[in-house]
């Protein structure tokens, strides 16, 4: 297989492969769209219906997968609800905590109070803290939840009696079938994930376009990211989402090299530098901030950094336009975006909590990000189908020159091969010609000037001449080239012959094994030897019957031919003169062999036979 | 055949041929041998295609001898006209080889066969004229080949022929052969007389020919539109 057709079956199934992937995907990320919101809404309208009932409500259990916090870390867990248990002394109140799409939502009694990225952001907007664990920490952790009451703050609001016990296991359940509906996504998104790390890796190896390789990178990290934030954003498998990030980080890494090394090509020497200098200085700044624990200092970078990636790709990319690297731009723009995001990542872990608000571009720039390697990838995708395309019309191009090219050479060579064989046929009617008819003429011819000859010696010299020309001609007959037909054709003319001096034709044939058919050359040779026995029987047998048989040995390997007499004896030595020797030399000639077996006064009659060696062993049963 | 028959005919009707030779010895030698034999007579001798072309249209002939080399046209021409223009009549190639290409060739116009120019007894050439004007054919062992060769295998055909009495139905398709013309077509390119596979089969020599007749007259038929096409757009017909 050639490289293009290997590249050609390559892109042929990456191309269905990922179309499958990208559906998937889709398919996938609406599911994890959906299921949360339905999850929501069943578990407010629970709190709703008990509130509703006008019994005591002190509180509400909320039981959560276990990952909303995105870190399962005892000490976070420790840290988040050691106020809680400090605060133990006032009276809890009713709490429903959720997570859609990443966000978190509080809701007081079924009514929205705060939401924000992480639970400390929320828990700081309503001016409350976790109180206490409803169950043992050890259950809860094994399934993946954690259940949660909260107490209302130092400030006092209060009023709300803890949930009964029945309410909070009717809650309860409720979580855990969405639990195990977000598990069952969870391996779903993980198959397509996997799916589309192969596939990616797939074209990566099957094609030296780059075009579709970055087009691969760029469409593994959106699948593996769409999937990581909408299919498990709250899914509770620790190692599956470990597993998605490793996917993003790998594929990112592909893209970022690739884009690198166009940006390295692309930029001038002095931006390259300023923005390697900028990087540099953002991530000193930003590793400062974290260790002083300053969370202004880390704002500062944070946003310095989302400018800096604007600033950049606008200006990368006209220029990266022109040169048709539109990769340099995304990559400046993707780059400090991920700075920007790992910082607010880190700021939110690592620092204080309290009473911090995100900066409102960390949200902003996720979306632009991802928007722009989804435009890249598009754009990607299109450049590449395009270059597929024109070296698929090159090709076909060079296939039709070339396939015009070996028609010219076959023609040419079966010109030639034409040529070489009406040369040599040529040569052979010429020699044939010179040896055969010709000297038979120019004795016809000599008889005829010579006076003494009889009418009836040139009418017979001539009638040598015509049967010498008829077996030219017959071995010339492509029917012929089958020995059986070519017999037939011998006994056509020689019968009337015989018959004429008194002789029958006795024929004996049967079906003959012939693999290779045979020359003009092997039958007129094989004619000529015929013709001189026949000659012999009719001048010096005196026999009354001649007869004719063939057929082929299977054992030997060979196809015979006998013709007999029922003549006079022969003496050898005087039956050397009858032209043995002239048929002999023909035989050989073709490869075959003349036996002789005289009459003799004790067994009459005069055998002549031919024996051809068959090339290929003779097949079936003989 | 009977040996009886051939005189009995040429008592009550000499066949009416017509020769088209150029060569005036040979011309003289049939009609010699006609005149003698008198099982036939030469009711028209052109030496050129085109006095064969005005001829025929005004004798009544049974039979045509027309040779292949003929000065002005070829004598496929003049085995075609007499095909369209005397469809009764028989026609024969004087063929100094009798090779199976031009043999071949002068069948697909429309001949029964050839006659050997040359051959010294010419009281057989006579026999062969009154066989052909009697409807039957001559053949030599390569011509059978050639014409097992050209009809597509009649495989199909083998099945409809199993008894005695469905062989004698001639098959509606003229494009393939019989399974008993392919097998006396076989004998005959494996070397055995007409006599010959007339007594192995239980037949008589005539019948054994215009079988071979038959399988002309299929050759013919293929190319027999064909040539009427040919001739309307030339506009001779």
């Amino acid at each position: 297989m050639t490289d293009q057709e290997r590249h050609k079956v390559w892109v042929g199934r990456a191309k269905g492969g990922l179309l499958i992937a990208v559906l998937f995907g889709l398919l996938l990320g609406s599911t994890g769209l959906l299921w949360p919101v339905g999850r929501t809404a069943n578990i407010i309208s629970i709190t709703e219906q008990v509130h509703a009932a006008g019994r005591p409500m002190r509180g509400v259990s909320v039981v959560l997968p276990q990952t909303w916090s995105g870190d399962s870390a005892e000490s976070r867990k420790r840290r988040l609800f050691s106020g809680a248990f400090e605060a133990a002394g006032g009276q809890p109140m009713g709490l429903l905590i959720s997570r859609v799409a990443g966000e978190l939502f509080v809701r007081v009694n079924g009514v929205l109070v705060a939401q924000g990225a992480y639970e400390s952001t929320a828990l700081a907007g309503i001016g409350y803290r976790p109180v206490y664990v409803n169950l043992p920490y050890e259950i809860l952790r094994e399934r993946n939840l954690i259940e949660i009451s909260l107490s209302p703050d130092q400030s006092g609001r209060s009023g709300l009696a803890p949930i009964r016990v029945d309410e909070a296991a009717e809650i309860t359940r409720s979580f855990y079938v969405f639990w195990f509906l977000n598990t069952g996504l969870l391996i779903v998104a993980a198959t397509a994930a996997a799916l589309a790390l192969c596939l990616s890796l797939v074209i990566w190896r099957g094609t030296k376009e780059p075009a579709y390789r970055d087009f691969s990178v760029a469409s593994g990290f959106l699948t593996t990211f769409f999937l990581t934030q909408l299919g498990i954003s709250d899914g509770s498998v620790d190692w599956a989402h470990a597993g998605f990030l490793t996917l993003d980080v790998v594929f990112f890494i592909g893209f970022v090299a690739r884009s690198a090394l166009q940006i390295v090509e692309l930029l001038d020497r002095p931006i390259r530098l300023a923005c390697g200098a900028s990087l540099v200085f953002l991530a000193a700044v930003a590793i400062l901030g974290v260790m002083a624990q300053s969370r202004a200092l880390i704002a500062i970078v944070e946003t310095s950094a989302y400018l800096l990636a604007f600033g950049s790709a606008l200006a990368v990319l006209p220029r990266s336009r022109k040169s048709n690297k539109p990769t340099a731009a995304f990559f400046l723009l993707a780059l400090f975006v991920a700075l920007g995001v790992s910082l607010m990542d880190v700021t939110y872990r690592l620092g204080p909590t309290e009473g911090f608000a995100a900066p409102p571009l960390s949200e902003l720039a996720a979306i632009i990000m991802l928007a722009t390697i989804f435009v890249f990838t598009i754009e990607q995708y299109i450049a590449a189908s395009r270059a597929i395309r024109d070296w698929n019309r090159q090709l076909e191009v060079r296939v039709q020159q070339t396939d015009a090219e070996l028609r010219e050479v076959y023609r040419r060579l079966l010109e030639r091969e034409k040529h070489v064989a009406i040369t040599s046929e040529r040569h052979r009617i010429l020699k044939e010609m010179h040896d055969g008819l010709g000297g038979q003429l120019v004795a016809t011819m000599s008889l005829a000037d010579n006076a003494q000859s009889e009418r009836i010696e040139i009418k017979q010299s001539l009638d040598a001449c015509m049967t010498e020309l008829r077996l030219a001609v017959d071995s010339l007959d492509p029917a012929h080239s089958d020995l059986l037909n070519a017999l037939a054709t011998l006994r056509q003319r020689l019968t009337p012959v015989l018959n004429r001096s008194g002789i029958s034709f006795g024929w004996s044939v049967r079906e003959l094994e012939q693999r290779k058919p045979m020359t003009p050359d092997e039958v007129l040779q094989t004619f000529r030897i015929l013709q001189e026995a026949v000659t012999n029987v009719i001048k010096h047998s005196g026999a009354s019957r001649a007869a004719l048989s063939c057929g082929h040995c299977d054992k030997r390997g060979i196809v015979w031919l006998t013709l007999r007499d029922n003549g006079q004896p022969v003496s050898p030595r005087v039956g050397k003169g009858y032209g043995i020797e002239n048929m002999r030399s023909r035989a050989r000639a073709i490869g075959a062999s003349l036996s002789i077996r005289w009459s003799s006064p004790l067994r009459r009659g005069t055998t002549i036979r031919l024996i051809w060696p068959v090339a290929e062993p003779l097949g079936g049963p003989g | 055949m009977g040996a009886f028959e051939p005189i009995v005919q040429a008592i009550a009707d000499p066949i009416r041929v017509v020769l088209v030779e150029d060569d005036m010895m040979t011309a003289q030698r049939l009609m010699n041998q006609c005149s003698i034999d008198g099982r036939a007579r030469i009711v028209l001798w052109a030496a050129t295609a085109q006095e064969a072309f005005d001829g025929i249209q005004k004798v009544g002939f049974d039979l045509a001898l027309v040779d292949l080399g003929l000065p002005d046209q070829s004598g496929i021409e003049v085995i075609q006209f007499v095909a369209r223009q005397s469809p009764s009549a028989e026609t024969l190639v004087l063929s100094t080889f009798g090779d199976s290409r031009s043999v071949l060739d002068a069948v697909r116009a429309g001949a029964s066969g050839y006659l050997l120019k040359g051959q010294s007894e010419t009281a057989e050439v006579i026999d062969g004229l009154v066989d052909v004007a009697r409807g039957a054919a001559s053949i030599s062992p390569a011509i059978a080949r050639h014409l097992l060769s050209s009809f597509p295998n009649g495989a199909g055909l083998d099945r409809a022929a199993e008894t005695p009495a469905e062989q004698a139905v001639e098959p509606a398709d003229v494009g393939s052969l019989t399974r008993r013309e392919r097998e006396l077509l076989k004998m005959v390119a494996h070397g055995y007389m007409v006599k010959e596979i007339a007594e192995k089969l239980f037949l008589s020599p005539h019948t054994v020919s215009t079988h071979f007749k038959n399988v002309y007259r299929k050759l013919h038929v293929g190319t027999r539109g064909e040539a009427v096409f040919l001739a309307r757009q030339a506009g001779i017909i």
